[in-house]
């Protein structure tokens, strides 16, 4: 029905654009009265119109054969009163004129015309059109014919291209906008039965799962038979998905909230409801969001015998597929060799770093971690975070592999494995530190020269002393003089003694001043 | 029958709560939320209170600051997540709560706790 009147509706402004034709006809037939002279001089007769011949004063001559021929009547076509004028004129000279009679009724020229075109727009006279016949008289023989409306209303409009466009465009809005209040409701629908049958499961899962964590102990719960175990979750439940996933979610959270026995449980029950396994399936589905979840449940419920399929994510293109494995690998191997982050080609990201840092700081104290892996990675990130982990975790014994790696690595890296030399305080290692020194880098040098206020020699601060006299910008040249009064202070008064730069004197107040000194 | 209110939002951990301390003979009383708590505590003959701090509507120091002014005999303690901020565990203590319970926790433990307090 509405389609019926949308249709209608796009009708009717099509006609209103036609609306130019209709408005034509009611246009003058004859735009001024030479047309209309023209139109009578080739029309012939036209019913109840005739013409006769009088003088100015509207009287009848007193010349017989005048008056005969004037008093010949009236005459019924234009041209022929026309013709008689002109001859009597001629003739007799006298000013005569044509009188127009509609209906024996004496009528001006106006009226006549309007009498003539009215008989022409109702279609009672057809307009002889001559061989000559120009746009107007296609007009006036287009107007004879009765106005019937282009459009009746039926299919024919959709030949119409534009109409049938727009149409279409309508019929495309009502179809998408009611395709998508049905998907709208569809989706309504069903999320409103999830919602039902999650508090419904909710409520079948609550009472068993109590019952068995408060009433067996973790040996009876390993012991029990698939009959028992039916009897708290019902077999024809457990293979509803949703229920298994509601399940799932359940004990996760639980998971997280319980602690002492009653995790052990859980994952006990986790095991013997084979819902690890529907953990290790959704590592096998394409969507991301699930395989995440499913990384996230293994790594909860401590599920080892997943760490293949996990390590299959490792180098997942996805960033939170990717992070997720290892950060499950790292939780789950007892033993760490690492050289699966290392073997990892996407870039780490800080995030990245820090989430894994996380969770090695809390296992190193109990897992044997191969960090050194790290520092052979094709990797540059991956090898830079392996020199952080050095230096947050204190693997004092792994120092002497950095300064090995140290003289063949790029200048980021030596800016990583510096820090990590100055801050585990190791003075043995300069020979990094005072080739750093040398560099054009001013990030590197200026990190070295930190470092060598702390763990510098001798040789650091001669250097130091000539990047001095070399200008270097103000930063710089903070960090230098305060390495400098680090390394030696009294070369440092010295230097200050004998330089003149006004930097350098107001560096030298700064650092002498104990309020400022640590600013 | 000790007759003890817990003001929990999550359903497995009210249920698995209200499961450990019905088993241990007391009679409990569930709500979800914050002015469902309020509304018990109000109506309610209590002997304890176990909420949670955050609940929905109202929290948990806003309980405890209602249930300080209406019943004051009444223990109350808090079973929380964020047993970690110091300020909300200074300010629970601060309104006079007889316990505090960092999640995750042992649910024996607070039963033991349960009985402690009320046995005083």
């Amino acid at each position: 029905m509405r389609v019926k009147n949308a249709v209608a509706l796009v009708s009717l402004l099509f006609l209103m654009i036609k609306t130019g034709i209709v408005l034509g006809q009611e246009e003058q037939v004859f735009p001024d009265s030479i047309s209309f002279a023209d139109f009578l001089k080739v029309q012939g007769k036209i019913p109840g119109l005739q013409f006769r011949l009088v003088d100015y004063s509207n009287e009848v001559s007193s010349d017989s054969v005048f008056n005969s021929l004037v008093k010949a009547g009236f005459v019924g076509d234009f041209a022929s009163a026309l013709t008689l004028k002109d001859s009597i004129n001629n003739t007799y000279s006298r000013d005569l004129h044509i009188q127009y009679l509609i209906y024996s009724d004496p009528n001006t020229f106006e009226a006549t015309q309007e009498y003539v075109s009215n008989l022409l727009r109702n279609g009672d006279i057809e307009p002889t059109v001559p061989g000559n016949a120009n746009g107007k008289d296609l007009i006036s023989l287009a107007s004879r014919n009765k106005y019937s409306p282009f459009l009746k209303g039926t299919y024919t409009y959709f030949s119409e291209v534009k109409i049938f466009a727009v149409s279409l465009v309508i019929i495309l809005f009502f179809v998408f906008a009611f395709s998508m209040i049905l998907f709208m409701l569809i989706f309504k629908a069903r999320r409103n039965q999830k919602e039902k049958l999650l508090v419904l499961y909710d409520e079948q899962i609550v009472a068993p799962l109590s019952e068995i964590l408060f009433e067996k102990t973790l040996e009876e719960l390993e012991s029990l038979s698939d009959e028992e175990l039916n009897g708290y979750f019902p077999a024809k439940q457990l293979k509803k998905p949703f229920y298994v996933q509601v399940l799932v979610e359940r004990v996760l959270a639980l998971n997280k909230t319980m602690k002492g026995d009653f995790k052990l449980k859980l994952k006990a029950l986790y095991k013997r409801l084979d819902l690890d396994k529907f953990s290790i399936k959704k590592l096998k589905t394409s969507k991301w969001d699930t395989i995440v979840t499913g990384l996230v449940e293994i790594n909860e419920m401590d599920l080892t015998e997943a760490i293949y399929a996990v390590k299959q994510h490792i180098n997942s293109p996805n960033f939170y597929v990717r992070s997720q494995a290892v950060a499950t690998i790292l939780t789950l191997s007892d033993s760490v060799d690492l050289s699966f982050l290392r073997d990892q080609t996407f870039p780490l990201s800080r995030w990245q770093q820090m989430n894994y840092l996380r969770i090695i700081k809390f296992l190193h104290t109990t897992r044997d971690l191969h960090i050194e892996t790290l520092f052979d990675s094709k990797n540059q990130s991956i090898r830079l975070f392996g020199y952080k982990l050095v230096r947050v975790i204190g693997r004092v014994d792994l120092l002497a592999i950095l300064e090995e790696k140290s003289s063949a690595v790029s200048e980021d890296e030596k800016i990583e494995i510096i820090k990590t030399f100055e801050y585990l305080g190791v003075p043995a290692h300069t020979e990094l530190i005072n080739g750093s020194l040398k560099s054009e880098n001013i990030a590197l040098v200026s990190i070295a020269a930190k470092a060598a206020g702390a763990i510098g020699d001798a040789t650091s601060t001669k250097i130091i002393c000539e990047l001095l006299t070399k200008e270097p910008e103000f930063r710089l040249k903070m960090v230098l003089l305060t390495s400098l009064q680090d390394l030696d202070e009294t070369v440092y008064n010295q230097f200050v003694s004998e330089n003149d730069d006004k930097e350098v004197k107001r560096i030298n107040m700064h650092l002498s001043d104990s309020l400022l000194q640590d600013v | 029958m000790k007759k003890i209110l817990i003001i929990e939002d999550d359903l497995l951990i009210s249920s698995l709560v209200q499961f450990r301390l019905k088993k241990d003979g007391y009679d409990t009383v569930l709500v979800k939320d914050g002015n469902a708590g309020i509304i018990a505590i109000d109506t309610e003959t209590l002997d304890l209170i176990i909420t949670d701090v955050m609940i929905p509507f109202k929290n948990g120091i806003e309980i405890i600051h209602h249930a300080r002014k209406t019943k004051p005999e009444v223990p109350i303690i808090v079973l929380s997540s964020l047993g970690e901020e110091e300020k909300i565990v200074l300010e629970a203590f601060n309104l006079g709560v007889s316990d505090f319970i960092p999640k995750p926790f042992n649910p024996n433990e607070l039963a033991i706790r349960v009985k402690r307090i009320l046995s005083s």
